[in-house]
């Protein structure tokens, strides 16, 4: 919770830069800084993965039931938000399946739309995605006595693997954390590759 | 678009060849960290110099609510069958 409250921090120092006009006006986009440290962000996030022999050892061993799980929380999360699309009134169809494709990894999925489709879908992609993480912390042992063991790991997406996993692990017990902890993992690895290929 | 995937691709590759140095990976974990704060502050400052923002900001905070919900409820339906396999 601390971490997002940090990054949720930079987010509103940023607005209120925008909103003050602190910085010289339209400075930021001449420059397009951020497209370079996106790039960057990319190269260091999969240095992170990639270097973790643990993580890649566990996605070799996984077997189709592991498997499962991620794939249909994935169509789920990307069809349920495409749904959502009918809803609201700022995202179309193929930018709302972007901010389902976030899975609740909302530093880097905000990040991604944000570059390829401007300030305000990034802003809903960040704000929905925490919510997601939130929600999940809150109501995961509701959900599962209400809806069953996978319920929560469903709902936290992309989290299940840190943030959401303590919770979790507390109402689905050890052998649902391991399907919890290789869903997290899936669906991080899943983020940087969907949703630039459903926005291209 | 397409750069983006090959940077992350790329990344795991030279990760996997970095992984005895440990002390590089932390700081490129670090390094990373500062980048997001950069690239929230950025989203955050875009945001704050469009017009109109700050009688748009509930809209976007309903929308993103909605969306949310959503993308959790078509997550929980779809796992729903599993429920019973993976017991």
């Amino acid at each position: 919770m601390k971490a997002s409250l940090i990054l949720m921090g930079f987010f509103m120092a940023g607005v209120s830069a925008g909103i003050s006009h602190i910085l010289p006006p339209r400075a930021i986009e001449e420059m397009e800084v951020e497209k370079y440290i996106l790039f960057l962000l990319l190269f260091l996030v999969g240095i992170g993965i990639g270097s973790d022999t643990e993580t890649i050892r566990s996605m070799l061993k996984m077997n189709l039931s592991g498997l499962l799980i991620p794939i249909m929380v994935a169509i789920g999360s990307i069809a349920g938000a495409g749904m959502g699309s009918l809803l609201v009134k700022i995202p179309t169809l193929r930018e709302s399946m972007a901010i389902g494709a976030g899975f609740g990894y909302y530093s880097l999925s905000s990040i991604l739309i944000g570059e390829i489709k401007g300030g305000k879908i990034g802003a809903i992609a960040l704000l929905a995605n925490i919510f997601r993480e939130v929600f999940t912390i809150v109501f995961a042992p509701l959900l599962c006595s209400l809806v069953g063991k996978i319920a929560p790991i469903a709902s936290g997406g992309a989290t299940t693997m840190d943030t959401t996993l303590p919770v979790i692990h507390r109402c689905v017990g050890t052998r649902f954390s391991i399907l919890s902890v290789l869903n997290g993992i899936v669906l991080t690895l899943l983020v940087p590759i969907i949703i630039p290929i459903i926005l291209s | 678009m397409w750069w983006l995937i090959l940077f992350f691709i790329g990344g795991i590759l030279m990760g996997n060849q970095l992984k005895a140095h440990s002390t590089l990976i932390k700081g490129c974990s670090i390094f990373s960290e500062i980048c997001v704060y950069c690239l929230l502050f950025i989203l955050g400052y875009l945001v704050g110099t469009m017009p109109n923002i700050k009688s748009n900001i509930l809209s976007l905070g309903t929308d993103a609510i909605i969306l949310s919900l959503c993308a959790i409820a078509g997550s929980i339906l779809l796992t729903l069958p599993l429920e019973r396999y993976l017991r």
